[in-house]
């Protein structure tokens, strides 16, 4: 069944009002934002924390090979921070973004409680945050030029190759783009990345235009995905996996509860019974 | 030595150790524990048996199909009192092949009542135990499936360092939980901070492990409808009741915060990461304190100088920055925990203390190994390897190189195949498998 995927949220600055992300957060568990890195510049070089607030990005910051890529780098590591501040309602300064081997990053402390995605192309920076489940998200600028004929055996299934191949060339490399940006946003929900070939993930539209994932019903019921255009030229995918309740962590706060909380709930008698595979993965 | 010979070298042997338990595994194992082990993974019958109902494909359907564990008694003997195992560890170690075969048959047979036991440090750690060898037992399976695709298929290649490096966690895992378990006293309670390091850490790491072999699998051909990947998810699906998912992590690392602060002693205790010794059980606070002085000491003396492969060299350059890191951990943590021990800086730093002790484990078992001339365990490699993740992980500067990375992940995977091939499982201890 299909939900409805709201718009990115437009974050103009540290000092725009964050009510709006932290409360669509509230309302359905994950929000995912947007913003140009010329809009965050000037408040980022000027902050005196900056150095404080990038922590162990530092030496990545500073060694970034030109200053776009520089001011990139700075400022989708403030927007993620700040967006994830928003969420659980403390300083951006307070939290503290680590990297797993593979690159992914997380907010070290908090694990499968709040989970993070990032995202650039030109200027434009989109970040993630999810207290319920794994998220993935990606963005292209809608008019970009690629080789339908190169990427079509490493980016389609076959099914989706047959769809394509009978497109009008402009239509066609449209729908290429949102595969592709939806098959990254998915594959980085995963935790997988360019590791997932792309060739072995597929997507159709459904009767309302909804891109749905090729895999029995029941293994997709839980995942949402959306592809919205900002800025009049980016296309922003997004992809969302909704943790089922029992297998989710207590919801990410400032206080989390109890040991003797989350024991009593757990419970000592109660009947071992299945859970759901957990979040993430499309397949059990 | 390598996993073709599971025999001792020259490793000093406790009481109770024959010719017959020195071939079951390459760090030695008093007899009675390898009896119990035996009898044990002999009564849980061949794991590809399709009639065996402690088989994986039946107990992966089971968990798919009602999601209890199998309704039938556990074995006599298995629900033993942990106090008639005076090692907490080779208590561990003789359940071995219960916990390698499934999750949520541990979680019935021993897990689930020991919960009702007052050992409840024990407790706490079986879980991390248990899932780590179900893990092991996913690792094993992955791993044979590449090992036989790679002689072949170039394409399968590419997973070998994502093996390579699962397998390397994994042991830096397993060493964090033995040590944590060798060093356990009756009077340690969920609170201690070995205890409560495990019991955070394990369950985040084994999520990114088992996402790894997820992938390899999927990629390889092994669709969700597959033995293997049902066995995977069935693992998965058993972590909640098994205490060892999110829930649980938060409790621990909660623990973790509280945990009294400890200062590092100048005397260390070799012995607690001595695998083939009898453990110390000295109880949690000593426990810590020979954890914190692994690094600074370690630092300068691990493995010796080297080969002309630099890893010597590169361990102690880790060393160094880890036993760094660990100064600057252990004293953020006290003043957050002070400040505010819910707050997000608390949990950050819980996080950097937990993988700092991970790598004190790692550093501590493997220069113990090379003391003692323990094989694979005693080589640098996959101590490198494993202190290089940790080191990513906490978004350390690693020292430059070109080719020991790849040279230890190299030796790693070859480990690993060679397991496969001598049916050894993915342990510390190298045991030998009965199927």
């Amino acid at each position: 069944m299909h939900r409805t995927v709201a718009e990115p949220i437009h974050v103009a600055g540290p000092q725009h009002p964050w009510d709006q992300v932290a409360e669509r957060a509230q309302t359905t568990g994950h929000v995912v934002v947007h913003t140009s890195w010329g809009e965050w510049l000037t408040a980022a070089l000027l902050d005196p924390e900056l150095r404080t607030l990038l922590g162990r990005d530092w030496p990545r910051y500073r060694e970034a090979p030109t200053p776009p890529s520089r001011f990139v780098f700075a400022v989708s590591r403030l927007v993620v921070k700040h967006t994830a501040a928003a969420v659980l309602e403390v300083a951006p300064g307070d939290l503290d973004i680590a990297y797993q081997p593979s690159g992914r990053p997380t907010l070290r402390g908090f694990g499968e409680e709040l989970q993070l995605s990032l995202a650039h192309t030109e200027e434009l920076i989109v970040a993630a945050v999810s207290l319920n489940g794994p998220i993935g998200v990606d963005a292209e600028v809608s008019t970009r030029e690629m080789s339908y004929d190169l990427l079509r055996p490493q980016v389609c299934t076959e099914r989706e190759a047959n769809v394509l191949d009978a497109l009008p060339d402009g239509e066609r490399m449209a729908r290429l783009l949102r595969l592709w940006t939806l098959k990254e946003a998915y594959t980085k929900a995963l935790g997988q990345g360019m590791r997932r070939r792309f060739s072995a993930v597929g997507f159709h539209w459904d009767a309302d235009g909804h891109p749905v994932l090729d895999e029995e019903a029941e293994l997709v019921d839980d995942w949402s995905f959306a592809t919205h255009c900002v800025h009049g030229r980016y296309l922003v995918s997004q992809a969302h996996r909704r943790t089922p309740l029992e297998t989710r962590p207590p919801a990410a706060s400032a206080v989390p509860p109890s040991p003797d909380a989350v024991v009593a709930e757990r419970g000592r008698e109660e009947p071992l019974r299945q859970v759901v595979a957990f979040p993430g993965r499309s397949g059990r | 030595m390598t996993a073709k010979t599971a025999r001792t070298t020259n490793a000093t042997e406790g009481p109770g150790h024959s010719a017959g338990a020195r071939g079951y595994a390459a760090v030695p194992v008093p007899v009675d524990v390898a009896q119990r082990a035996l009898r044990l993974e002999a009564l849980l019958g061949n794991p590809e048996d399709p009639a065996n109902p402690y088989g994986a494909a039946a107990l992966a359907a089971a968990a798919g199909m009602s999601g209890t564990a199998p309704r039938t008694a556990a074995p006599d003997g298995i629900g033993d009192e942990p106090a008639a195992w005076p090692d907490a560890a080779q208590f561990v170690r003789g359940l071995r092949p219960l916990l390698r075969r499934d999750l949520g048959l541990a979680e019935a047979w021993v897990l689930h009542p020991l919960r009702h036991e007052p050992a409840q440090a024990l407790a706490c750690l079986l879980g991390p135990a248990a899932l780590l060898a179900a893990t092991g037992g996913v690792l094993h399976t992955t791993a044979a499936i590449v090992d036989g695709r790679a002689r072949h298929d170039p394409a399968a290649r590419q997973w070998l360092p994502v093996l390579a490096a699962v397998f390397a966690d994994l042991l830096a895992c397993e060493a964090l939980t033995t040590v944590a378990l060798r060093g356990l006293a009756p009077a340690d309670d969920a609170g201690a901070l070995p205890v409560a390091a495990t019991g955070y850490l394990i369950p985040h790491l084994v999520s990114d492990l088992l996402a790894d072999l997820e992938l390899v699998l999927q990629e390889s051909g092994f669709g969700p409808d597959r033995t293997e990947r049902r066995v995977l998810a069935a693992l998965e699906g058993h972590r909640t009741t098994a205490g060892v998912d999110g829930r649980a992590a938060l409790v621990a690392q909660q623990q973790l915060v509280r945990a009294p602060s400890m200062r590092a002693q100048p005397a260390a205790m070799p012995e607690l990461f001595r695998l083939a010794r009898p453990a110390p059980g000295v109880g949690a606070t000593r426990c810590t304190e020979a954890l914190l002085a692994v690094l600074p000491e370690a630092a300068a003396h691990c493995f010796g100088t080297d080969d002309g492969d630099g890893m010597a060299t590169q361990l102690a350059q880790l060393g160094r920055r880890l036993a760094t890191e660990q100064r600057h951990a252990h004293r953020a943590l006290r003043a957050a925990a002070a400040a505010d021990p819910d707050g997000a800086p608390a949990r950050a730093l819980a996080d950097r203390f937990a993988l700092v002790l991970q790598a004190s484990a790692v550093l501590g078992v493997a220069r113990a190994a090379a003391q003692s001339g323990e094989g694979f365990l005693g080589r640098p490699e996959w101590a490198l390897l494993a202190l290089r993740r940790i080191g990513r992980r906490l978004g350390l500067p690693l020292p430059v190189s070109t080719d020991s990375p790849a040279g230890a992940s190299l030796a790693v995977w070859t480990e690993l195949a060679e397991r496969v091939q001598q049916r050894v499982d993915c342990d510390l201890y190298a045991t030998r498998l009965l199927w």
